[in-house]
């Protein structure tokens, strides 16, 4: 199954990435500032908020071995390929090893009995998450950090070196692609 | 319509980052227009809807985890809110069921100017405080207004906070005793209630999922969606905007979950379930939706889950299930 990932370019690096060598301070200051934002944009691919945040850990850590503490637009344009990088790369492993398993997944769909309240609800939830998944890759980005992370349409702009108008053409797309797919839930 | 135009207008009055001006205008264009008024309507829902599926990340938790990786043979501050850096909120923190677990900081990131030290163009963060489900919070802002921050509830504030205006975002239940500084109004953002401060003692609940936010005045006078609630007076907005006000109501009652008090007057069993399950930090969910509309009345006063669900049981006359981590209120019914 061909899977092409839709390519998206990032301000480019205008810098050198490397930061003070294992400044602690500055590496947590990085971390808690993009460490939701980054759980977002991964789970956005992978689903599952366990491997999200296993990737995104990873991700740290790994910048902290090479002794990299990128700042201001730099770290959003590495932090983010890197994050993809990683998504994308463990999906591929996914594919592969699905391939090699024998047995269908049919097994493991029997509906659960019982409540069905709580059912729904997850059904919802499941067509919400999967809207928001399936909205082009900057789209979305945009959207969860607007909506999940409560960032300013001017901070956003920021951040990705574009204008506030682009967010904001980019919020209306979202909004209205997400009003079509969700419209079975608006009543 | 011009979407070209009109787009991203409509786009910051769904997200709720326009102007109060603007956001008036918005309305009255609106107005104008009912298949418009509708598209924006939706436009709502859907952005309310998602809210649902909006992840609390654990912060703390995972760099407490990464920290762990990273070897341990660099020393630093737990927290950095304990070395006061100046203009940052200070913030207590504690759980409500474990008094003596002093938890110091939950997810935030106040931590930018960290970054900006050496930076090469600022991204300057959101500053934001919340707590976990079980934990209850007392801040001070910059200027000095207190906030206390109930369960599971986050407050956000951006980093001009106290330059020419004072607005705060939040998700969840607070009350605030603002400084007063009449050149620089305080704003409470929540859902879609805008509460601006009037010199006063107000508390605020808007939880993800409520059916209303409500505004309850101890003090002073608040100006709520263009309505003015004085001392006493409890708001009720509801997601279509309308505004209901209760005059003389007991405040100590409302906001007795700063005394560790929790108190249903008549709250539907659905909204009190969802404000239980974030004083318990448990799964407590409905298995008859026709439930959801009795309504509780009980004050309870640190009382352990199991006697709490005695009595709901006793009460309304339902039947408490465990399966796993998740409690389910069915309608007792008689034995076949």
């Amino acid at each position: 199954m061909a899977h092409s990932m839709p390519s998206v370019s990032w301000p480019a690096p205008s810098g050198d990435v490397r930061g003070q060598r294992h400044d602690i301070a500055a590496f947590e200051a990085l971390f808690r500032t993009h460490y939701s934002q980054l759980c977002d944009y991964v789970y956005g691919y992978v689903r599952s908020r366990a491997v999200a945040q296993e990737l995104v850990q990873d991700l740290f850590l790994r910048l902290w071995e090479r002794a990299l503490t990128p700042a201001g637009t730099l770290a959003t344009s590495y932090l983010y390929t890197a994050a993809r990088n990683r998504a994308v790369g463990h999906l591929r492993r996914e594919r592969v090893a699905a391939a090699w398993a024998k047995s269908p997944s049919s097994v493991a769909r029997a509906a659960p009995a019982g409540a069905d309240e709580p059912l729904r609800e997850h059904e919802v939830r499941d067509a919400l998450e999967r809207a928001v998944a399936d909205l082009p890759e900057r789209c979305r980005l945009i959207f969860t950090l607007s909506r999940y992370r409560s960032l300013s349409n001017a901070e956003i702009a920021r951040m990705l070196c574009i204008s506030v108008n682009t967010v904001e053409q980019q919020m209306w797309r979202a909004l209205k692609t997400l009003r079509a797919k969700l419209a079975p839930y608006l009543q | 319509m011009n979407e070209e135009r009109d787009g991203p207008r409509i786009a910051r009055y769904v997200a709720g980052r326009c102007t109060p001006d603007e956001a008036a205008e918005m309305r009255h264009w609106l107005a104008q227009n009912p298949a418009r008024a509708e598209l924006v309507n939706a436009l709502v829902r859907v952005w309310e809807l998602v809210r649902r599926v909006s992840v609390v990340w654990d912060v703390d938790g995972a760099w407490r985890a990464l920290r762990r990786r990273l070897g341990p043979d660099h020393a630093f501050p737990l927290s950095r809110m304990e070395r006061g850096t100046g203009g940052e909120a200070r913030l207590r923190i504690w759980a409500v069921w474990q008094v003596a677990a002093v938890i110091l900081v939950v997810c935030s990131m106040l931590t930018g100017v960290l970054v900006h030290r050496n930076r090469r163009s600022a991204v300057a963060p959101v500053r934001e405080i919340a707590t976990r489900r079980g934990q209850r919070a007392t801040l001070r802002l910059p200027d000095g207004t207190r906030v206390d921050l109930g369960v599971a509830s986050a407050i956000r504030y951006a980093p001009g906070y106290g330059g020419r205006a004072r607005d705060v975002y939040l998700e969840g239940e607070a009350y605030f005793e603002v400084a007063p500084d009449p050149k620089k109004p305080f704003t409470v953002y929540a859902a879609n209630a805008v509460t601006r401060d009037r010199g006063t003692k107000f508390g605020v609940s808007a939880y993800p999922g409520a059916s209303q936010v409500e505004v309850v005045v101890v003090e002073g006078s608040v100006d709520l969606s263009g309505l003015v609630l004085g001392a006493a007076d409890l708001g009720r907005l509801d997601r279509g905007g309308r505004l209901r006000i209760e005059r003389g109501v007991d405040t100590a009652a409302w906001l007795g979950w700063r005394r560790d008090r929790l108190v249903f007057r008549n709250t539907p069993l659905r909204d009190a379930l969802a404000q239980l399950g974030r004083w318990y930090d448990t799964d407590l969910q409905l298995g008859d939706s026709a439930l959801g509309d009795y309504p509780l009345t009980a004050s309870l006063h640190g009382e352990p889950l199991d006697k709490v669900l005695d009595l709901i049981s006793a009460a309304l006359n339902v039947r408490v299930v465990r399966r796993n981590s998740t409690i389910l209120l069915y309608h007792r019914r008689p034995a076949p």
